[in-house]
């Protein structure tokens, strides 16, 4: 019994305890019965820039909070909020919502929930916001949409209308259907 | 009416598209103007500010978008041209393209026809090329009605009930 086959062993029986203690855990958790599916990572003012091919700053996602479920290959944020750069523009457009989640099969698209809004930064003409309830957005193409009823406020307008297309490297804003809106009068 | 410019303006449409590029706000599908008694419809319909008076101005395009109006004296003013433009702070009307007006029973048709809503001055202008004219029909009774206006009002001035001779 030189040395030799005695440190391996000492290691291999560390390893099997070790091993084996893990096994424990893991099993009390499932002994305990269904359990709320705890992420397996996450983190607070999450911060994260993104650059397109040429270099140029693509978008950017800050958050208050964020959660990512292996399991369900799922990333929850709390307070998401995203600077998306359309081609060749500099200022970008801010979409903020009080939740959002990514989707394990793309996650070039994530979904915005409640209180959504959107505005073009440094742009107030023809529109200066658009609110909604939940969104769609599309990091590749640059595109939002929904089907909610969407509200949108400009320079001495407003107007609303059913489900919205935003194509933020032309810079448009389309309401689908049912659209109202009023011009302030001219006092 | 007189104070139809001081009413807010609203507006319905099937869809709506903010081009914000060129800062251009357009509206489509059965575009419905509402301010006060005037009445705008048209197929599609941009908001535009004038680059000169900074007014927002709403551009009308149909075949032909129309427009109307309950004039003071209670009579319907309409108008269509396939291309309306509006500018809702100064009342002025702009129709462009087979431009047709009908003020109180007065019919105007033109290319080009300009109309205050305010201050009810029209100007008309054919295309210049010579083959259009600008026609202008007004009928007897208004005619007769305008002269004997102009005889009262010059003569004594509008009194609230004013009976009619």
């Amino acid at each position: 019994m030189n040395r030799v086959t005695l440190a391996i062993i000492v290691f291999f029986s560390t390893a099997f305890v070790l091993y084996w203690q893990v096994q424990q855990k893991q099993g009390d958790k499932i002994a305990q019965g269904p359990q709320i599916e705890r992420p397996d990572y996450m983190a607070t003012d999450l911060n994260s820039v993104a650059y397109d091919e040429q270099g140029n700053l693509s978008s950017k996602v800050t958050a208050k909070h964020m959660e990512h479920y292996a399991t369900r290959d799922t990333t929850l944020f709390t307070e998401p909020v995203y600077w998306l750069y359309g081609e060749g523009s500099d200022s970008p457009w801010r979409i903020s919502a009080k939740e959002g989640r990514l989707k394990k099969d793309d996650t070039q698209k994530a979904y915005l929930d409640w209180d959504v809004t959107l505005e073009a930064i440094g742009k107030k003409e023809p529109i200066q916001s658009v609110s909604t309830r939940h969104v769609e957005l599309d990091l590749d193409n640059k595109t939002m949409t929904t089907d909610a009823m969407v509200y949108i406020k400009g320079n001495g307008f407003q107007s609303q209308g059913k489900g919205l297309f935003a194509d933020f490297n032309n810079e448009t804003v389309r309401l689908n259907d049912q659209v109202t809106g009023t011009y302030e009068a001219n006092k | 009416k007189q104070d139809d410019l001081k009413q807010d303006l609203s507006i319905s449409a099937k869809s709506q598209a903010g081009d914000l590029k060129n800062n251009k706000l357009s509206y489509f599908g059965n575009v419905k103007i509402t301010q006060g008694s005037i009445k705008i419809h048209a197929d599609e319909m941009s908001a535009v500010s004038d680059e000169k008076s900074g007014h927002k101005v709403f551009v009308a395009k149909g075949k032909p978008a129309t427009f109307s109006q309950i004039l003071d004296s209670g009579e319907l003013g309409t108008a269509s041209a396939y291309n309306i433009r509006y500018d809702s702070i100064s009342g002025d009307l702009v129709l462009k393209g087979g431009a047709e007006l009908d003020i109180g029973g007065s019919k105007m048709k033109a290319e080009t026809i300009r109309y205050n809503i305010e201050n009810q001055h029209v100007t008309a202008a054919s295309s210049g090329d010579g083959n259009d004219r600008v026609q202008t029909i007004i009928p007897a009774e208004n005619y007769q009605e305008a002269r004997n206006k102009n005889k009262k009002s010059s003569s004594k001035p509008k009194t609230k009930t004013e009976k009619k001779q």
